[in-house]
């Protein structure tokens, strides 16, 4: 089975038109996941996850009760590095965590979780799958970056002072995105060592004033990124046997 | 003290002493008399009897004057005083009027206490907001879909609107409607996009949710909102979380929730829904509406409500004594302060006061601050955060107000904040200076919600902008008392000084420097006297002779003059300057006529040379200059220059303009061609018939334009300006005309469009030197020629362009020439019908000729006439010829239209508004007048291709003019894409454009006509 997670409804929007045999279904009498098919493959949609604390509790969750394979996040994220423009899609490299300092208490690094790394890197063959349909389904440009998330939705690039330095977060400083879901959706993958990754579309610049006519390029985004995954499950899931005759 | 001691008694004293005074009387008399029967039974002695019977007579007569009196007096008190006046007060109250009236003074210390209670009371009525009662639909005939009463029909709602409106009216009531740009979506979908919306604003008092069942819309009402940007921000949020997908043979495509409001009272009840479709027009994701319309009083019911008036005008009227004066600063901040604190105590208000900008330290600080709670919110002076002011500055609404009534309706750049304070409900207001924020009046409360009406908001509003004008006001001193001291300082400076006087010739003020020239100098003293040494006005003086006055002073010359007038007849400023050895210095700036000398125009063209600039160069001979100085003096004329020069500077928005010799100005155009510098002669034309003096003397500049083009095959610059000075001095033209010459070309024209316009057309039709195009329009579901519009057109050889027709036969309608336009278009209709009509119009069904008119035209009876005569003649079928008039024209001329077109619709002659985009004459309004057809304009139509929001727009226009039954014609068309696009919304539209054809002349458009409708 394969989880795809996003924040809101319009997230999933995309797979929730495509799906087949699908099930609504209530997790601990409070969120609504779908149930269903896409190219033969099992497939949960997760939507109405805001912050960390709620995609970690839910997906730790989903992932014991499910034989899950592969998380994919999807949805909006906000652009950090000024490169990145309203609309472009980016794809996780690595997630780090941007509101945790344990340092006076574990002597961790800024950003680590005790008994966790700091930096949940993401498979380099899920990521070359994404990249794969992308290019093969799509006619868009897209980027590999660094996704820093935080139970906050930060507006203003100050806010960020404590983990920031300039252009750079923790020391990566190219194509760096922010947003709620994908560090507690990565500590749950990394408990039960499941590859993840998180494909989404950027719907706004820090320091930026949010312009809700930005969202038609969002949506139209957000139906190349549909069509990536949607050819990523179907190249996963694929089982062709060469024989030999 | 004798006063006092009978002053006050009890009620109860009252009582006891109204009934134990008659009494004792009456029992007094009763055993006097008794006694005296006694003595008189025992003694038998007459004398008692009589002496009883007058004994008790007298008694008791005073005992019933007595009662009389008491009675009286008790009704007085007790039944017109506390019964009456308590039905009065009673009565009053009832209908929340608070103007009640004491009770009577009396001895009686009860009703002394009774009215020291009414003071009280009437204090805090005074205070106290009167909340309109609770929203009631009960009464409404509304029609529920659902067990909770939330969501009511369309068509109960809409039936229903005045009603509803009225139980709400004291607040802003908002229509909202959330829809798709589909004609139909899946009940799935619907009850998504409805459970969005509910769980958005299910906490609004008394909301309506409204469920379009034919369209897939979903419409909101809501009785009392607080601020528009909180809104917006909840649309946004439902937005996010409410795109549908549609499946179709390009695939899934996203279809993304769209919103867009109205409200009361910005939109009037029956005007709401036709407001709410104007704002669907605007194509965007959330449209607002609210039109600055104003009804009158007795148009409708709506606005007849007078609640919380008083309360409006006391809030109003409490910053009256305010002076908005310098000097009475400290004066006005009691006035504020006094002001600012009753309000806060009226709306129950915890912390209320000013934050101010304070410019010298790039700070913003608590100006004022006053705190009704224990909890201190600011002190005064604590400095605010930018952040903090900008989240301010984020939420405010156009009228840079802010009201949240209570923590749920905050907008989210304010929340942080607003929890940080620990703030429940507020209203503020921004004050702006310059685009700066210089203030902001707040009103907060720590935990109560702020529940006030649009009325209240209102008079707080307008309480707020006399403080806004106060703080205004101080700011501009600053500014002019900034600008005083730096004008002191440069004054001082330089060679120059001056000095201002009134009518009677006493100085009102002077620069600082003139001082150490004349030191006796002082404000209120003639000048004369101070300056001179005169008793009497001086006989050179500048502002009789209007030239330049010398003065000699300890040994130095000195010129005053009225250089710094702006406008002649009313400033009295005097500019005295320093004459060294009365010779002018050499310099870049021409110092009579305040703009650049002929050497600054040297050093310009040189450094143009060095670019290898091109351009032109446009002598101005001002060839009325002699009559000013004949008529106004030599300062006189000066000063219509100047005054020229300046305006040129403003309104032709160029830098360069020179002082090229006494009576000619030079303005250079660098990169201008011959087209752009005839119609930069144009503009100047129009400066120069301003007027600069008042007094109705003659002050129109006349001048001759000579531009002359570089680097025109000279070398240099100085080259170049000798052979501008060549061409000035060969004076082949002719004067006082305002003509422009292009000496180079021999080309001249008048420089008045409206006279070249006249020239032309007289020589044109004279001349017989027209053509007419015609431009077909297609059937849009075959592509067939339905008709053609004839346009004029008019070759201006010079600038090888074709002349505007509309300009024209504006031109020809203001000289009384429409007949010659009309006689040509008449001319050409009847030649192309003769040569055409049977053989090829008839043969191949041509429907339609449309004119290009004017109003001028359907006033024409005989034009209108004659197209009869023609459709009649060449047996042309009813509405062959159409008459097309601009949407800007209607609008312009409504009126005339309004009489003008029953003409042509009697005789069946369709009217066709041209250019149309709804901006000026609404679909129902051209309805009214007649109008059965519409060109929608090509701007509408361009790039619909591309941008999917500008096909919405042309959409909704085609489908609303569809519903009034108007026919449109699409112009514009230029692909194949745009073409298919418009035939999806109507098939049965006329389309025009150069995807089908060009403007044809007559002969191509005939042999388009026999292939097209073969």
């Amino acid at each position: 089975m394969i989880a795809i997670v996003g924040t809101h409804r319009d997230d999933i929007l995309y797979f929730d038109s495509i799906i087949s045999e699908k099930k609504k279904k209530m997790i601990f009498d409070k969120f609504e996941v779908i149930e269903g098919m896409i190219f033969n493959q099992e497939v949960i949609l997760v939507y109405d996850m805001f912050t960390s604390y709620l995609s970690s509790a839910l997906l730790m969750h989903i992932l014991d009760k499910n034989f899950v394979n592969l998380v994919i996040v999807v949805g909006k994220c906000k652009a950090f590095s000024n490169n990145l423009k309203i609309g472009d899609i980016v794809i996780s490299h690595e997630v780090v965590i941007g509101d945790v300092d344990q340092i006076e208490n574990a002597s961790a690094l800024l950003g680590q979780v005790p008994g966790f790394s700091r930096t949940y890197p993401i498979q380099l063959d899920v990521i070359s799958y994404v990249e794969d349909a992308l290019q093969k389904r799509t006619v868009t440009n897209y980027h590999v970056g660094t996704y820093v998330s935080s139970n906050t939705t930060y507006q203003r690039r100050e806010e960020l002072n404590k983990i920031a330095d300039g252009d750079s977060v923790y020391g990566y400083n190219k194509n760096i995105v922010l947003d709620s879901i994908s560090g507690g959706v990565a500590i749950s993958c990394a408990v039960h060592k499941i590859p993840f990754i998180a494909v989404k579309v950027v719907d706004k610049k820090l320091d930026d004033k949010y312009n809700v006519e930005n969202y038609l390029k969002v949506l139209d985004s957000f139906t190349k990124v549909g069509k990536a995954v949607v050819t990523t499950i179907g190249d996963i899931g694929r089982k062709d046997v060469m024989r030999i005759k | 003290m004798k006063e006092n001691r009978f002053k006050n008694y009890s009620m109860r004293t009252d009582f006891i002493l109204s009934i134990l005074i008659p009494g004792l009387l009456l029992l007094l008399n009763a055993i006097i008399s008794f006694i005296l029967v006694a003595i008189y039974v025992n003694s038998t002695n007459r004398g008692f009897l009589i002496a009883a019977i007058i004994v008790f007579s007298i008694m008791t007569v005073l005992i019933s004057v007595l009662s009389f009196f008491i009675i009286k007096r008790m009704i007085a008190i007790y039944y017109l005083g506390l019964y009456k006046t308590t039905t009065y007060n009673l009565a009053k109250l009832s209908q929340g009027n608070v103007d009640i009236k004491p009770f009577p003074t009396t001895e009686v210390s009860e009703f002394k206490d009774l009215n020291d209670n009414m003071d009280s009371f009437k204090s805090i009525l005074d205070n106290t907001l009167l909340e309109p009662t609770s929203i009631d639909y009960n009464k409404i005939a509304l029609e529920y879909v659902d067990r909770n009463n939330k969501v009511v029909t369309l068509d109960s709602f809409r039936r229903n609107l005045d009603s509803i409106i009225i139980v709400s009216q004291s607040f802003r009531n908002a229509l909202l409607e959330f829809y798709y740009d589909t004609e139909r979506i899946s009940q799935e979908d619907k009850k998504y996009l409805l459970k969005a919306v509910m769980g958005a604003f299910e906490h609004y008092s008394n909301v309506l949710f409204i469920d379009d069942e034919k369209n897939p819309s979903i419409y909101v009402y809501l009785p009392d909102i607080d601020s528009f940007s909180r809104i917006k921000e909840q649309i946004i949020k439902i937005a996010l979380s409410c795109t549908i997908t549609e499946r179709s043979t390009a695939g899934i495509t996203s279809l993304p929730m769209h919103a867009s409001l109205v409200c009361y009272p910005f939109s009037h009840s029956d005007e709401m829904f036709s407001d709410l479709r104007y704002a669907k027009r605007q194509g965007q994701l959330v449209n607002f509406y609210l039109p600055n319309r104003l009804k009158s009083l007795d148009s409708g019911l709506m606005v007849s409500t007078s609640m919380n008036l008083n309360y409006m005008t006391k809030i109003i009227r409490s910053v009256d004594e305010l002076d908005f004066n310098y000097i009475h600063r400290s004066h006005d901040m009691k006035v504020l302060t006094s002001a600012l604190k009753n309000i806060s105590s009226y709306l129950h208000i915890d912390h209320s006061g000013i934050i101010m900008f304070d410019q010298d330290v790039n700070k913003y600080r608590v100006f004022l601050s006053m705190d009704d709670s224990e909890k201190k919110l600011f002190k005064e002076g604590e400095e605010i955060t930018h952040d903090f002011i900008e989240s301010l500055n984020t939420c405010v609404d156009e009228d840079n107000t802010y009201y949240f009534s209570n923590r749920q309706n905050v907008n989210n750049s304010l929340a942080a904040f607003v929890d940080r304070l620990g703030i429940s409900s507020g209203y503020y207001q921004i004050i702006k200076y310059d685009n700066k924020i210089i203030a902001i009046v707040y009103y907060l409360n720590d935990k109560s919600n702020l529940r006030i009406s649009t009325y209240i908001r209102e008079a707080i509003y307008f309480f707020s902008q006399r403080i806004a004008t106060l703080f205004i006001s101080g700011e501009k001193d600053k500014v002019v008392d900034e600008y005083m001291t730096k004008y002191n300082s440069l004054a001082a400076l330089s060679e120059y000084s001056s000095y201002s006087v009134t009518d009677e010739m006493n100085i009102s003020d002077f620069s600082p420097d003139l001082k150490i020239i004349f030191p006796k100098i002082k404000v209120g003293e003639p000048c004369y006297r101070v300056l001179h040494g005169l008793d009497k006005p001086c006989a050179d003086c500048p502002m009789k002779t209007f030239k330049k006055q010398l003065l000699k002073v300890k040994n130095m010359d000195y010129e005053v003059s009225l250089t710094l007038n702006s406008k002649k007849n009313h400033n009295r400023t005097l500019l005295v300057r320093h004459i060294s050895n009365g010779i002018y210095d050499t310099n870049l700036f021409d110092r009579n006529y305040l703009t650049f000398s002929y050497y600054a125009l040297l050093n310009y063209m040189k450094n143009l040379y060095l670019i290898n600039a091109r351009g032109y160069i446009l002598l101005l001979h001002i060839d009325n200059i002699h009559t000013f100085v004949t008529t106004q003096g030599s300062e006189g004329a000066s000063f219509v220059v100047r005054s020229f020069v300046k305006n040129l500077r403003d309104h032709l928005n160029v830098d360069h303009v020179f002082s090229y010799n006494e009576q000619t100005i030079a303005i250079v155009f660098p990169e201008y061609g011959h087209v752009d510098i005839v119609k930069a002669c144009e503009k100047i034309y129009g400066i120069t018939k301003q007027h600069y003096f008042d007094d109705g003397s003659d002050d129109q500049i006349i001048a001759t334009y000579l531009p002359i083009g570089f680097p025109h095959g000279f070398a240099t610059a100085e080259d170049f300006l000798k052979n501008v000075l060549h061409y000035y001095n060969i004076e082949s033209y002719e004067r006082n005309k305002d003509y422009v010459y292009f000496l180079e070309s021999g080309y001249a024209r008048s420089v008045s469009h409206h006279i070249f316009m006249v020239e032309v057309l007289d020589k044109t039709f004279i001349e017989k030197n027209y053509s007419f195009f015609y431009q077909p329009y297609v059937n849009c579901s075959d592509k067939r020629i339905y008709g053609a519009e004839l346009l004029l057109r008019i070759p201006d050889s010079f600038q090888g362009t074709m002349l505007r027709a509309d300009e024209l036969s504006d031109v020809a309608a203001k000289e009384h020439k429409v007949d010659l336009i009309t006689g040509a278009l008449l001319s050409t209709i009847r030649e192309l019908s003769q040569q055409y009509s049977q053989n090829v119009f008839k043969i191949n069904d041509l429907k339609r000729l449309s004119i290009n008119t004017d109003v001028p035209f359907l006033e024409n009876d005989n034009f209108i006439d004659e197209i009869i005569s023609i459709q009649k003649e060449y047996k042309y079928p009813s509405g062959f010829i159409g008459l097309e008039i601009g949407e800007k024209e209607i609008m312009d001329n409504i009126e005339l239209v309004s009489k003008a077109s029953k003409h042509a619709l009697q005789r069946n002659i369709p009217l066709i508004c041209d250019r149309y985009t709804g901006q000026f004459v609404s679909l129902d309004k051209l309805k009214d007048l007649g109008f059965t057809e519409i060109k929608i304009d090509r701007k509408l139509v361009f790039n619909i291709d591309k941008d999917a929001r500008r096909l919405n727009e042309l959409k909704s226009l085609m489908l609303t003019a569809k519903q009034y039954g108007i026919k449109a014609t699409v112009v514009g068309v230029e692909n194949s894409d745009q073409f298919t696009l418009i035939r999806e919304i109507d098939e049965n539209c006329f389309m025009q454009g150069y995807h089908f054809y060009k403007p044809l002349d007559k002969n191509g458009f005939v042999s388009s006509l026999q292939i097209s409708n073969k």
